[in-house]
This record gives structure tokens, C-alpha cells and sequence, in this order.
């Protein structure tokens, strides 16, 4: 069995979520299997595509439930962008219900600030993340380091006090969250260089209890 | 604050950078992992490579530069050059590209960005457009690496290619590209003003300053140069201060 599953959502560039964790732990797996990832230590979520696609996919592989019950475990999970999104109960780019595990909503990035001046969707390019609630998953990081964004659609957490990094654009978005031993990222660690291969260091090493 | 990119071109011909690089620390100029490395490091915000493979049996060397290039540098990676169908797309994405530009293929047969930014997202699929100015007011656009001439208007075009799906717009400049003159900056200030996807400036650099006239004059999103930084006439980290002396946002 793997340390750290990566779970296949059929839906996703898995190649360099893998790399880029591999260079931390050698035992990783991208895999669809239930029984895989039940026994691994921990598990990255990535995403590309829409939630719908995603989330039709987890159901389809009957990994939705796999996710939940992992999560209760208390076992260390990463989500990554749409990884992040499914995580809501509701959004505004889909139809089908989110994974539910955190209170709020996924909303459309408006094209225009508060004082009308506009903004282009996609956020698209290197954008700064501004620390708010230290924590070990960025460790090593300076505060308002840049990261890769790429995306449309921003999470809405109910409970503010979960949110441990955010970013300004035409609105200021929530890009980190942290609820129990669960980190989800809007931003793209494995294609953020040297800071973002960081983060996987981190959760690597959280993952095998080194810190 | 989103920072502009600065973004290095690599021409790919059978699976060896041409136009090779020339700095006194790149043992093989010809090694696409190699300079992939050097321009991360340097930093560059993303890499994009062009396919120029002539021969149709060699072209899948490509797949095998994006595995190694992708295994090696976390930054994103744009591949274009001779992307025909959604199954060229597919098998770019999958060796590891995060986006994929289409050009010729797409004026051919425009409903290829719906099917590609259907199956894969938007945020994958990049419009290479190379434009020619004809008079006062009007581009058009070209094909075949520039050697095209259609009746596509280039104004109608980029409208066109937004309302398909395509999540980013690279726009070359027949007229600028090669000449170090400069980026078409009045093209670029109109294309921006009709689109509201991300547009990335091509075709023209030569001195720092056409940097900074195409993201304020211009206002791109992104500067894309090959030649210029190949040669080292001045490197990555020097536009990079440069640009940021002139109160551009840049990453650190």
C-alpha cells in the first residue's frame, strides 16, 4: 500500500502532482482503488477541469465516500484548486452537491472590483498569498510569497477562522484552508516552483510524523 | 496583486532546442530539460515550447521533451506547433503540459477550441494567433506559421476564439517578430480591450523598454520573447528588475 495516495479523479494532469511529491516521498501511488487509498497515510486531491466533472467522476468510482470517512480518520489530506472547490457544499460554476466537509460556497471571481475598475477572468499568472494563520504546511515559505493561480471560481468559507492564507484580486479570495488535518490550496503548488515544491515538502513530512 | 509574466519561447525541433541558447553555464544548448532548468531558475514565470518538427513521424518526440521537461521544472509549461485534433491535445496534457495552443488547426476547424476547452477546461487551452497589419485599422490573421494568408479578421477572431473556450490568447506579430522593434503595441491595446481573457504579447522584443510599452501601452498580461533571451542580450532577471524599477508587478 502507498504512503500517500493520489487520488485519480480520471479528470486531472496527475504528472506533476506526482513528481513533484515523489521528490519528497518515494512512496506514492495515482490510483482509483478504494482499498489503496483507505490505507495510505494521507492523500492529495488535485484538480483540473469543473467540479461537476469531478465530483461525477468520484461518484461514478464510488470515492466520494472513501474522501469523507479519510477525512474523519483525521489522516492528512491536500487539495489542490477544483480539489479544493469539491470540498464545498454548493457551486456556482455546477450542479451537482459538493463533498459537503466545509460550510459555504464556491462563487464566480467578478470581473470587477469595488471601485469598477476590471479584472480578468481566468485568474491567471503568479499572485501573492498572504499568510494568515501560521501553520507548518508553510514552513520555510516567506509571507506574500507568490504562488500559480489559475482559475475562475473562488471558495466562500462560512467559517472565516479556517481560512489560513488569502490573496487579493478583484475581491480578496481565501487560497489556503485548514480544517482539522485537511489543507485545500486554490493555487497550484507543483507549478510554483520553488516555493510551491515547499508545500508538498511539508505535507510529505507531516504525513510521515516527522513534525 | 496578479504579477505580469515574463515568458521564454523554445523552438523544438525533433526533440533539440534550435536556436540554441548562449550562455557560458548551458553545457548542451541543445537540451530542452537543461534549459528548462536555467530559465526556472532565472525566473521564468512559465516556459512555452513550439514544436517545429517538419516530418509527421518524428513529431511524438515532442511528448517525450514535455514528460522530462514537466518532470523536472514545477512551472507551467505551454506546448504548441502542429496540434491537429483534441487526441494531440490529450496526449500533451498527459505527458505533463498544463496548457496547449493551437493555431492553424483551430482557423481550420474553429470548433476545436469548444471541444477542447469542453473535454480538458478552458484554462488548457491557448489560442496562438499570428497577425499581419494590413492598413491603418485592420489585421488579419494568418496560418501555417505565418505563411497563410486568410480573410480572417484579426479583431473578429479573438472575439471568436473567447466566446469557444480558449482560456488565454497568444498574439504574435508577423510584422514585429524577429525585427527587435518592438511589440505590436496598438494591436495589443485593442485585442485587450475586446477580450477578457489573459493575452500574452509575442512578436518584436529587442530592448527592455518594449517590455514595459506592451504591459502598459499594450497592456498585456504576459511578454513572451525567444531570441532576445537565448542570446543573452539581456536575462530574465534583468527585465525582471528592470520592469519592477518601473513599478510593474513582477514575482520575486
Amino acid at each position: 500500500m502507498p504512503e500517500i495516495s493520489i487520488i485519480n479523479t480520471k479528470s486531472a494532469n496527475f504528472h506533476s502532482v506526482k513528481k513533484a511529491i515523489d521528490l519528497y516521498n518515494p512512496d506514492t501511488l495515482v490510483t482509483s482503488s478504494q482499498q489503496e487509498i483507505k490505507n495510505s497515510k494521507g492523500i492529495i486531491i488535485p484538480g483540473v477541469s469543473s467540479t461537476d466533472t469531478v465530483l461525477q467522476n468520484l461518484s461514478q468510482l464510488k470515492l466520494d465516500k472513501v474522501i469523507l470517512d479519510f477525512y474523519n480518520s483525521g489522516k492528512p489530506i491536500l487539495c489542490i484548486c477544483v480539489g479544493m472547490q469539491i470540498l464545498f457544499e454548493r457551486s456556482e460554476e455546477g450542479q451537482i452537491e459538493g463533498l459537503g466537509i466545509l460550510k459555504g460556497e464556491v462563487k464566480k471571481i467578478p470581473q470587477k472590483n469595488s471601485n469598477e475598475k476590471e479584472f480578468k477572468v481566468p485568474h491567471m499568472g503568479w499572485n501573492q498569498v498572504e499568510i494568515v494563520k501560521k501553520d507548518k504546511i508553510f514552513h520555510d515559505i516567506k509571507d506574500n510569497s507568490e504562488f500559480y493561480f489559475v482559475h475562475s471560481y473562488h471558495c466562500v468559507p462560512e467559517d472565516q477562522n479556517l481560512i489560513i492564507s488569502s490573496t487579493e484580486y478583484s475581491v480578496s479570495m481565501c487560497s489556503g484552508i485548514k480544517i482539522n488535518n485537511l489543507y485545500a490550496f486554490q493555487f497550484h503548488p507543483e507549478k510554483s516552483s520553488f516555493d510551491g515544491l515547499k508545500i508538498y515538502k511539508n505535507f510529505s513530512e507531516l504525513v510521515s510524523g516527522l513534525k | 496583486m496578479l504579477t505580469k509574466r515574463i515568458i521564454p519561447c523554445l523552438d523544438v525541433d525533433q526533440g533539440r532546442v534550435v536556436k540554441g541558447i548562449k550562455f557560458k553555464n548551458i553545457k548542451d544548448a541543445g537540451d530542452p530539460t537543461e534549459l528548462a532548468v536555467f530559465y526556472n531558475k532565472e525566473g521564468a514565470d512559465e516556459l512555452v515550447f513550439l514544436d517545429i518538427t517538419a516530418s509527421h513521424e518524428k513529431r511524438k518526440t515532442i511528448v517525450d521533451v514535455v514528460k522530462k521537461v514537466s518532470s523536472n521544472v514545477f512551472i507551467p509549461l505551454t506546448v504548441g506547433g502542429g496540434i491537429q485534433n483534441s487526441i494531440d491535445m490529450g496526449l500533451m496534457l498527459e505527458a505533463g503540459a498544463d496548457k496547449v495552443s493551437v493555431n492553424t488547426a483551430a482557423v481550420n476547424n474553429p470548433k476545436l477550441i469548444n471541444i477542447c476547452s469542453k473535454q480538458f477546461g478552458s484554462q488548457c487551452v491557448v489560442a496562438a494567433i499570428d497577425v499581419k497589419k494590413i492598413n491603418n485599422n485592420k489585421w488579419l490573421v494568418y496560418t501555417h506559421g505565418g505563411r497563410t494568408e486568410t480573410e480572417i479578421d484579426a479583431f473578429e477572431w479573438v472575439k471568436e476564439v473567447q466566446e469557444r473556450g480558449a482560456g488565454e490568447i497568444l498574439l504574435t506579430s508577423m510584422d514585429r517578430d524577429g525585427s527587435h522593434e518592438g511589440y505590436d503595441n496598438e494591436l495589443l491595446y485593442k485585442v485587450n480591450t475586446i477580450v477578457s481573457i489573459p493575452v500574452i504579447a509575442s512578436g518584436g522584443a529587442g530592448k527592455l523598454q518594449h517590455f514595459l510599452d506592451a504591459l502598459i501601452k499594450g497592456k498585456a498580461d504576459a511578454v513572451l520573447a525567444a531570441s532576445t533571451f537565448h542570446y543573452g542580450k539581456f536575462t530574465i532577471k534583468e527585465t525582471k528588475d528592470f520592469l519592477k524599477k518601473n513599478n510593474i508587478n513582477i514575482r520575486k
